[in-house]
This record gives structure tokens, C-alpha cells and sequence, in this order.
């Protein structure tokens, strides 16, 4: 890859990933030291008034949110911290071949002797990198926050490590599927569009698969399923393995299964929106 | 040596034309001038050749190699500029020139800076504070800065002042003298004429000519106005090499298909208040060209 693609990208993303970052570490070190004020007995009596339907939405038991680590681990799937990695893979997937047609800097760009493999996993690394900072920086501000702040009960910080990575393998997962809508697209609206109507029927599907009886089937079909991060802190058996086995002998998939389907999606699509961008046509600027 | 070599070239967009079986050859070292009137499949054909389109029949080579498969093997040797030259709005001419060096492996900004005096551009002005003009130099700039073999230009010129269009015409003409091959597509008759020593013709995706600019002339002939004294003279028949739409008044205007001085004999001895004769326009030259076409066949 060319370092000047690399730094091109760099350029172009430095200001979305160091104020997201910032943002990142401010929510995660902020949950630590909300969750120093309440006591778990006191959230225990707090979730005693919920009605019965919310439990089930919820990834954990409440007996379990309800424990120091358990009130922390809410804070990799907080709407916040979705919001930063959804708009971080969005912006840049969108970007990497329908944002550059939509501009019309694509035709400069592949005028130079570059590949359009080399631009486009240019793009790919640096939006993984990121991803991997905004993770990386999630479990930091944890971490800052647990050696600050003292809770009811000591939590070690290695405990959020898998909901962190499995927050990464979700920000690969939608920054290929973007990509992946990109490089057959000319506008970079209509990838976002088409993204954000995906992502928002994956929600749905994950809500209506756990929700309702009979309709488990459908919470299969939402990338949202495996992103699980409150699961992976508060079951630590669960949270470095691929799969594992229940007292009735069936199996179950682990933190890092969960990790592997979305990474695996992900690079499956980056590598399909490879081929595309290398047999499409480029249309002269929109 | 033919730099640029195309058989049979042809670009379908769906149903949608774009460019039918095109053959044309360009020697290396050539001024070559693309004619073609708005929409007649000039970008098409370059595009193809610098890789952005593939071909749906037929084939493009630049030194030999297919402008698809070896894309990125070509366009180290060549310098281009898109008729809608777009760049990104966060650079200034400096950090586009560093970029392109490291792009390239090569170092332009000596040669980029010399050529920014030349264009009187200043390199450290951001590109969304530039006007279309200024973005069309550094354009430029940024497609000659490594001294290419082969410069492709989409109609290069069409912002630029007079002034500047000279300085870019000056520039064309020294690369060709130092051995570069040029080609570059316009639909200003009286450019090509001032540069080019060959030129090919589009029209509705099909080439129609491609010739010296010396036989294209020849076909051009010149656009002719006569204002006469008298309503006799005016109404008198005009002669064969003269071809004259129907008459209005006393202005006869038309086209001339023959010698200039032959006219000039012709006109001497009648009662003329004022006259006008000039080469034609571009849209002017395809009609007569297609006129002889048509009588021809």
C-alpha cells in the first residue's frame, strides 16, 4: 500500500476518530464513577418495580446489572457508545468508493499509478485501526476509571477486555457491510440509506427474536446477536471461548464465536466489495 | 511508433451510446487534437483509455498495454486532467503536489513549483477557496509535474482567460517538441487549429475523421456574409463555389467551397456594402461535413 494513501486517509478521518475517541473514553470513565452511587441491594429493589416483559429485553438478568461490573458493562452497549463506532464505520465505509465518486475525487485519485486494491484497503485499514482505537480507548477509560474510583466491590479491569474486542468485531462487521454497499454505489447518501435501513432492521430482528415467542428464529438473521457485550462481562466462562458446552450436551457459541462471525462477516464483505470496485466502472464526476 | 492504439473501441452505457467502434492511432510525439461537439463521446473514449471504463468491445492500448488490465502500469507514464477537474477541497496546492510525489515516487515539486509560476498560481491556497480556474491550473500542474510520456487532457483549457489558455498552449507545444506525446480533446475549432498537427473527429460516438489539420481545413472551407448595395446584385444568382442559404434581403450568408482569392475576383466588380468571411464553428464544420457526406454517398 502507498503511504501516501495512507496518509491521505489519515487526514481525512483524524478529526472524527480523535473527537470520538474522546467521547469514547469520557462515557466509559464517566460509567464507572456513576456506578459508584448506587449500591447493588438499592438497584436490586429499583428492578423488583420493572414490569416482567423488560427483563427480557435486556442481554443479562437484572440481578446481574445490578452488580458493580454488571453496571459498568452497560456502558459498551450504551446508545452513546453505539452511536460513535455505528457513525465512525458508516462515515468511512460510505466514504472508501461512493463518497469519493459523489465528490469526484476518485478520478484524480485512480489517474495516479495506484491499484484500486491498494485504495481501497487503504481505506479499509485505517477505518480498522480506528476501530480498534475506539475499542481500545472504551476499555482505557474503564480501566482510568476503575483505578480512580472506588466501588462497593473491586472489579478487575481484564473483565471488560472481551466486551471491548467484541465492540470491535462490530465496528468490523458494519464498516465492511458499508464498504461493501459503497463500491457498488455512485452516491454516498443512498450507502448510507441503504445501511441505516439495514441496521435498523437488524435492531428490530434482535428485539422481535427475543421478545416474542415463536419468533427466536428471526433474532438469527440480526448482526446485532452476536454483539453481546454485557453478556461477555457478567458470564465469564462464555467470555474467552469459541463455544462452549451445556450440562445438556448442546453447544453454545462463546465471546470469541460471537467475535469471529461478525470479523468473518465483515472481511467476507470487504473482500466481495473488493471484487466489485475492481470490475466497475468509475462515472465521470456527479 | 503508435502510443495510443484503439480497434474497434466501443462504450455502451445500457442502451445509452457512448462511443462506436473508434479506431485511431496516435504517434508518439504527436499534438493531437479530439474534436467533438458536447455530448459526442470525447470523455467516453478517454476514460476508457485511462482505465476508469472498461471497454464493451474492442480494445485500447497505451505503449502497447491494455488500458484495463494494466491500468496502474500505464498511468505511470501518462499525466491526466478530467474535463470536471475535482480535488479534495481540504488540500492546497503544496500537500496535492507532495501527495502526487509520493503517489508517484518521484519528486514534482521542483518542476511543480516553476510550473505553479508559470500559471501564476499560488500552491499554499487551499483548494475549496479556489475558483474553477485556479483548480484547473493546479490540475494541470498536477498532470505535467512528472514530465509524462503521454499527457491526456479533457478539454483543458475551457476555464482558463485568454491570457492563461496562450501560456497552456505555449506549454503543450514545448512538451511536444521535447518528444511527449499530447492529446487532448476540445470542441474549439480555433484551438486545435492553433496546436494540433492532426486531429480525429467525433460525432455521435462514431469517428469521423481523422485526418492532418491541413485536410480538415480543406473540408472546413469559410462561413461567408455579403451585405449588398442593390436589390439586383442580391437577387442575382450566386456562383457554383458559392453555396447560399436562402436569401434574406440583402445579405446573402453562406458557405465557401473554393479558393479564397477566386471569391475575392468574383466579388470585386459587384456592388458589395459590406462583407464578412471568417472559418466556421465547430457545429458548422460537422454540418458541412456531413452535407458532403450525404452528397457523396
Amino acid at each position: 500500500m502507498n503511504a501516501a494513501l495512507w496518509k491521505k486517509s489519515l487526514s481525512e478521518s483524524r478529526w472524527l476518530l480523535l473527537s470520538s475517541a474522546a467521547l469514547m473514553f469520557t462515557v466509559h470513565w464517566l460509567r464507572v464513577w456513576i456506578s459508584s452511587f448506587f449500591s447493588t441491594g438499592a438497584l436490586e429493589g429499583m428492578f423488583s418495580f420493572m414490569p416482567e416483559g423488560i427483563e427480557q429485553l435486556m442481554p443479562v438478568p437484572f440481578s446481574q446489572v445490578a452488580t458493580s461490573a454488571g453496571r459498568i458493562a452497560v456502558a459498551y452497549d450504551d446508545p452513546i457508545v453505539l452511536l460513535l463506532v455505528t457513525v465512525w464505520a458508516i462515515s468511512r465505509g460510505s466514504d472508501a468508493v461512493s463518497g469519493e465518486l459523489n465528490r469526484g475525487t476518485m478520478e484524480m485519485l485512480l489517474a495516479q499509478p495506484v491499484t484500486r486494491i491498494g485504495v481501497l484497503w487503504t481505506q479499509a485499514a485505517v477505518t480498522l485501526a480506528g476501530g480498534a482505537v475506539l475499542a481500545g480507548v472504551a476499555w482505557l477509560g474503564t480501566c482510568t476509571g476503575l483505578g480512580m474510583i472506588t466501588l462497593e466491590q473491586s472489579v478487575a479491569p481484564r473483565v471488560f477486555a472481551p466486551a471491548a474486542l467484541n465492540l470491535f468485531a462490530f465496528t468490523v462487521f458494519l464498516a465492511g457491510l458499508t464498504t461493501l454497499v459503497s463500491a457498488g454505489t455512485n452516491y454516498r447518501s443512498r450507502t448510507i440509506g441503504i445501511v441505516g435501513g439495514f441496521y435498523a432492521l437488524s435492531m428490530i430482528a434482535k428485539i422481535v427474536g427475543r421478545m416474542a415467542p415463536g419468533w427466536t428464529w428471526m433474532s438469527y438473521t440480526s448482526f446485532f446477536t452476536p454483539f453481546e457485550p454485557q453478556l461477555l462481562v457478567s458470564n465469564a466462562a462464555k467470555a474467552w471461548s469459541v463455544w462452549i458446552t451445556k450440562t445438556s450436551g448442546s453447544f453454545e457459541l462463546g465471546g470469541l464465536g460471537y467475535d469471529s462471525i461478525l470479523i468473518c462477516l465483515g472481511f467476507a464483505a470487504y473482500l466481495l466489495a473488493t471484487v466489485i470496485f475492481c470490475h466497475r466502472d468509475l462515472p465521470a464526476p456527479l | 511508433m503508435s502510443i495510443i492504439v484503439t480497434e474497434s473501441l466501443t462504450r455502451t452505457y445500457g442502451r445509452r451510446r457512448g462511443i462506436d467502434s473508434v479506431s485511431l492511432r496516435v504517434s508518439e510525439g504527436a499534438l493531437f487534437g479530439f474534436l467533438g461537439p458536447n455530448g459526442a463521446g470525447k470523455t467516453t473514449a478517454i476514460r476508457v483509455m485511462v482505465g476508469l471504463l472498461r471497454p464493451s468491445a474492442g480494445t485500447a492500448r497505451i505503449f502497447g498495454l491494455d488500458c484495463w488490465r494494466y491500468s496502474d502500469s500505464v498511468k505511470a507514464e501518462v499525466g491526466y486532467m478530467p474535463g470536471d477537474l475535482r480535488l479534495h477541497a481540504w488540500m492546497d496546492g503544496n500537500q496535492a503536489l507532495r501527495i502526487w510525489e509520493k503517489v508517484r515516487r518521484r519528486d514534482l515539486l521542483p518542476y511543480g513549483r516553476d510550473l505553479a509560476q508559470r500559471f501564476d498560481l499560488d500552491l499554499t491556497v487551499k483548494v475549496r477557496r479556489m475558483s474553477r480556474g485556479m483548480r484547473q491550473k493546479l490540475g494541470l500542474i498536477l498532470a505535467l509535474a512528472h514530465k509524462p510520456r503521454l499527457l491526456i487532457l479533457d478539454e483543458p483549457t475551457v476555464t482558463l482567460d485568454p491570457l492563461m489558455q496562450a501560456a497552456v498552449h505555449r506549454l503543450l507545444r514545448e512538451m511536444a517538441a521535447a518528444g511527449h506525446t499530447v492529446f487532448f480533446s476540445s470542441h474549439t475549432l480555433g484551438e486545435v487549429e492553433q496546436l494540433c498537427d492532426r486531429v480525429a473527429v467525433i460525432r455521435e460516438g462514431r469517428l469521423v475523421a481523422d485526418e492532418s489539420l491541413d485536410a480538415l481545413r480543406q473540408r472546413a472551407g469559410h462561413q461567408v456574409t455579403i451585405r449588398w448595395r442593390d436589390n439586383a446584385a442580391a437577387s442575382a444568382e450566386p456562383p457554383p463555389f458559392l453555396k447560399i442559404e436562402p436569401p434574406n434581403g440583402l445579405v446573402w450568408s453562406g458557405m465557401l467551397n473554393g479558393p479564397v482569392d477566386q471569391f475575392i475576383a468574383w466579388l470585386a466588380h459587384r456592388p458589395v456594402d459590406d462583407m464578412s468571411i471568417s472559418r466556421p464553428d465547430l457545429e458548422t464544420l460537422f454540418r458541412s461535413y456531413y452535407a458532403s457526406q450525404g452528397s457523396g454517398s
